[in-house]
């Protein structure tokens, strides 16, 4: 219905898959507005608050049935930009949803500066339109939330539904403050835990690190950038602005996180439709559709851009609570599940004071001995001092 | 480590889970005890009102490690007790925020817990970091661990141990007759008298409890504790059916031949009548025959009403509810043994299954008490009147169903209380049975010498020698079977009956007996294929062939 002469024109049927695509961006400000940029091979999501979170939304031009971008002198590289609140349209969309057996056809356009966004619903009876002013264009500005590429520290690719449930669990026990602890062992062995700081103190949650969950996990030297084992990578959130990754990692399928030496971390996140797990859920839900159309075998899924920065530099204190955390913990389930292991057996079965302590030393011993190369170590000497004054 | 322990079995963490929640219910804290045996988690609402606990042997953890003597950190917890076999036990108790306990152990969406370990560090190995902690570590299904270390707050352990009082009042007052009765008592019973005995002797706590002593022989009204057993079903059933949403309190009401579970609401009025709040009441009625055993305090006084005999107690919804619900995770049938004593006195419940023991405690509404008659006895313990008037008759009663153990039984021969329950037999006619064997009881029937005393009574100097007459013998108490009892044709208490009313009762029983199975004899003969041809009231007296 639109004439081909419109700059911007995109139609598509997978209003569900769009919701859920835009509801990611719902925790960075429902009512505030998002820039979209539109291209020729898509349409991106943008908004960033305060500076220290942005996020970018892409959605590929293989979503749409018919898509069409036509910049004033065909210059590939054009691109214009607009600006609409989010949570308009998300209404907009449930509200032209409602009848779940009729397939709706919703089509955007856009024709330039001064011209309203347009949405079209179309359904079988009834064709609705709604224009949303575009007065306002905010710049993007992405200073200091652009990943370095060559100072990297941190590299990790992991399962995306893993990471929503340890941010689920963050979020209800009330976190305040999240760290992030990555550490790649010489064994093969690495760890990645989310480990939260708020009303319960310290909670840890160690992600699995079977390499089906979490694929890939890579340290780098913050100083020579090289590859890196036995060294930890930690960096500290605040866990309002952390969370807000939460419904995008919802919906994710694979997520790479990307933490650089100043700071800034990246993430990443890949939505690939056949194994997203809210759709599968809905879709069971609700009977397939009438004449649903599958998603185009071209299209490459949501893909989410978030760069977040982080809280403060780590202190000394708190790089050692945290480490003692990680080593503490590390040695406390093991007697339970491995009771054999020769530490845990020396450590049980002894009830008189004189041996424990002994043994005890020696678990400090063994504890500075891990951590020589870090100026930590020297926390946990007045630690082990001290015990000699509880006998 | 002080403490550790930990749970693998799915069904337990449910069961853990469940519980923790539920206590969160009550009060912000939850309080923890940790003794050698067992896992103790309580929670008092900040009122005082109602209290509930729950206690997991350690038999339900997969390991159970308790060493108190390491304890550096956090010796506030630290607590001895002497039982009264003056054996030391020594405790460690803390409190914890609840709700955050709930939600750490809530379950996973998703996902499943596969094993869940609780820890206290505090020894002497304690880092800082860890001073007072509870940890936890669970482990899930999809291989993710999490940690939490919630802070403790050691406290003292302050034990409530109106469970332990209950049951020895209830084993001094139904108890201790079971020696000379104990033909008579369902077999069942006297093993939760045993059970009881047994939980009294080994508790931790009853040192002051079992060191009161026996008391005397003779029961006063402030004795007066009432039991009540029955399935947990009945009461989860009555609490689907009422609407606990709209009702704030539960009265139950046992007498002799039912139970009446009411859920209510007083309604509020202004002074114009207008409604501020609507009445609002639901009552499930059952009969005690549905009950597992039911064990009645009453007195002269209660006798003598009216009406027939009935113990109401009523108390708040919210918290019974949500104890009924806790529970509903074991989904077989699990019996409820109830105590209560004299309106304003707290409701006993309890509940237990295997390795967990759930108690719950409420304050009960004393509004409406009324003081029973026998009450007007002095506290003197020497007044003579004190006997007279007090006359325990405790209708003992334990329908067997049909599961009970054989025993040898003096009523084999007529109707076995073990037989089952004749199925077709009116609700009508039994009621009205029940009546007649109630008011036709010989021991009931004393009721004549109870008018006496009254009349003697404005004479303060009563004799001594009718003292000896009247005083509350623990024979008294009137034991009856459940269902299909020997339907005593006694003649009542002639004016000149022998007091010594047990050997009466048997007398009677003998007599009764006799007649009974002449009386047998007799219709044996008249309807020997009749009986066999009887089916129910929507059965065709004959029913029809196959082939007919």
């Amino acid at each position: 219905m639109l004439d081909q002469t419109t700059l911007f024109s995109a139609s598509t049927v997978h209003l569900e898959h769009i919701t859920t695509a835009l509801s990611c961006l719902t925790p960075f400000g429902i009512k505030d507005d998002v820039l979209i940029i539109i291209d020729k091979d898509g349409l991106s999501f943008a908004r960033q608050n305060n500076k220290v979170i942005s996020i970018q939304l892409y959605l590929s031009a293989e979503l749409f049935i018919s898509y069409n971008y036509n910049p004033p002198n065909n210059d590939p590289d054009a691109h214009h930009k607009v600006c609409v609140k989010i949570h308009h349209i998300l209404d907009s969309i449930s509200v032209a949803s409602r009848d779940k057996d009729d397939v709706v056809e919703c089509t955007l356009s856009y024709n330039g500066e001064g011209s309203p966004f347009v949405l079209i619903f179309e359904d079988s009876v009834i064709t609705e339109k709604v224009e949303y002013s575009t007065y306002l264009v905010k710049e993007w500005d992405s200073v200091g939330l652009e990943l370095q590429p060559d100072a990297i520290t941190l590299e990790c690719i992991m399962r995306g539904d893993v990471l929503y449930n340890a941010l689920q669990d963050m979020k209800e026990i009330g976190c305040k403050e999240c760290y992030l602890y990555a550490i790649a062992k010489t064994g093969g062995k690495n760890t990645f835990a989310l480990v939260s700081r708020g009303q319960l103190g310290l909670s840890k949650i160690l992600l699995p690190s079977e390499k089906s969950i979490l694929k890939k996990l890579e340290i780098f030297d913050p100083v020579s950038f090289e590859k890196t084992f036995d060294l930890p990578v930690i960096g500290v959130f605040d866990f309002t602005s952390f969370d807000k990754i939460r419904s995008s990692a919802r919906i994710a399928s694979k997520v790479l996180l990307r933490k650089d030496v100043h700071g800034l971390m990246n993430v990443n996140i890949l939505s690939q439709t056949d194994d997203l797990i809210l759709g599968e859920v809905k879709r069971s839900r609700t009977a397939p559709k009438v004449g649903t159309m599958p998603l185009s075998r071209d299209y490459p899924g949501i893909v989410i851009d978030v760069a977040i920065l982080e809280k403060a530099r780590l202190d000394e204190a708190d790089v050692s609570e945290m480490r003692l955390l990680m080593e503490s913990s590390e040695q406390i389930p093991r007697p339970i599940y491995d009771p054999t292991g020769v530490p845990a057996k020396s450590f049980e079965g002894n009830g008189a004071a004189t041996p424990e302590r002994d043994n005890c030393l020696l678990f400090g011993v063994r504890n500075m001995s891990a951590d020589i190369t870090d100026t930590a170590a020297g926390e946990y000497v007045p630690a082990t001092n001290d015990i000699p004054l509880f006998f | 480590m002080i403490f550790k322990a930990s749970i693998s079995s799915n069904q337990s963490h449910t069961v853990w889970r469940k519980v923790i929640q539920n206590l969160s219910t009550f009060h912000e804290d939850i309080r923890c005890t940790i003794t050698p045996r067992e896992f103790i988690i309580w929670s008092m609402n900040s009122t005082d009102t109602s209290m509930s606990q729950a206690r997991f042997k350690c038999g339900f953890f997969e390991s159970y490690e308790f060493r108190p003597e390491e304890t550096v950190f956090g010796e506030d917890g630290l607590q001895q007790v002497q039982d009264q076999q003056l054996n030391v036990h020594k405790l460690y108790s803390f409190k914890i925020n609840g709700k955050l306990l709930a939600i750490l152990f809530r379950k996973p969406e998703s996902d499943n817990i596969t094993t869940l370990h609780l820890a206290i560090h505090n020894g002497a190995t304690c880092p800082e970091s860890l001073a007072n902690r509870f940890q936890i570590t669970i482990h899930t299904e999809s291989l993710m661990v999490k940690e939490y270390g919630p802070n403790i707050v050691p406290i003292k352990y302050d034990p409530i141990v109106i469970n332990l009082r209950y049951k020895k009042r209830f084993l001094d007052v139904y108890g201790g007759s079971c020696e000379d009765q104990e033909e008579q008592l369902d077999p069942r019973l006297l093993e939760m008298f045993k059970a009881f005995d047994r939980e009294l002797t080994q508790s931790y706590f009853n040192s002051d409890i079992l060191s009161t002593g026996k008391r005397s022989n003779a029961l006063t009204p402030e004795d007066e504790i009432n039991y009540l057993c029955c399935n947990h079903q009945l009461l989860k059933n009555f609490i689907d059916s009422c609407n606990t949403s709209a009702t704030e309190e539960v009265k139950v009401e046992v007498s002799i031949s039912k139970l009446c579970l009411t859920a209510f609401t007083k309604g509020i009025y202004s002074k114009n009548n207008d409604v501020l709040r609507n009445a609002i009441r639901a009552t499930n009625i059952v009969g005690t025959n549905d009950l597992e055993h039911y064990c009645l305090f009453t007195t002269a006084g209660d006798e003598n009403s009216k009406r027939p005999l009935a113990k109401a107690i009523s108390f708040g919804m919210k918290d019974f509810k949500n104890f009924v619900n806790m529970a509903a995770f074991w989904r077989g049938d699990q019996d409820v043994n109830i105590w209560f004593c004299r309106p304003g006195d707290p409701i006993f419940m309890e509940l237990v299954k295997d390795d967990l023991q759930l108690e719950l405690v409420q304050v009960t509404d004393s509004g409406d008490a009324v003081q029973p008659m026998g009450s007007k006895v002095t506290v003197t313990r020497n007044s003579p009147l004190r006997n007279s008037v007090v006359k325990v008759a405790s209708p003992r009663k334990s329908p067997l169903k049909n599961k009970g153990p054989l025993t040898p039984n003096v009523a084999d021969n007529t109707h076995s209380p073990l037989k089952p329950k004749s199925l077709f037999t009116t609700e009508d006619d039994e009621m009205q049975e029940r009546q007649q064997q109630r008011w036709k009881n010989p021991i009931r029937g004393k009721r004549r010498l109870d008018d006496e005393d009254q009349e003697t009574h404005p004479s303060a100097n009563y004799e001594h020698q009718q003292h000896a007459e009247t005083a509350a013998h623990r024979t008294q108490t009137t034991i009856e079977w459940g269902d299909g009892r020997p339907n005593l044709t006694n003649d009542g208490p002639g004016p000149g009956a022998a007091l010594d009313q047990r050997g009466m009762l048997r007398q009677e029983k003998k007599k009764f007996l006799r007649d009974l199975r002449v009386q047998r004899g007799k219709d044996h003969q008249a309807q020997t294929g009749a009986e066999d041809e009887q089916f129910g009231p929507t059965q065709k007296d004959r029913p029809k062939g196959l082939f007919d």
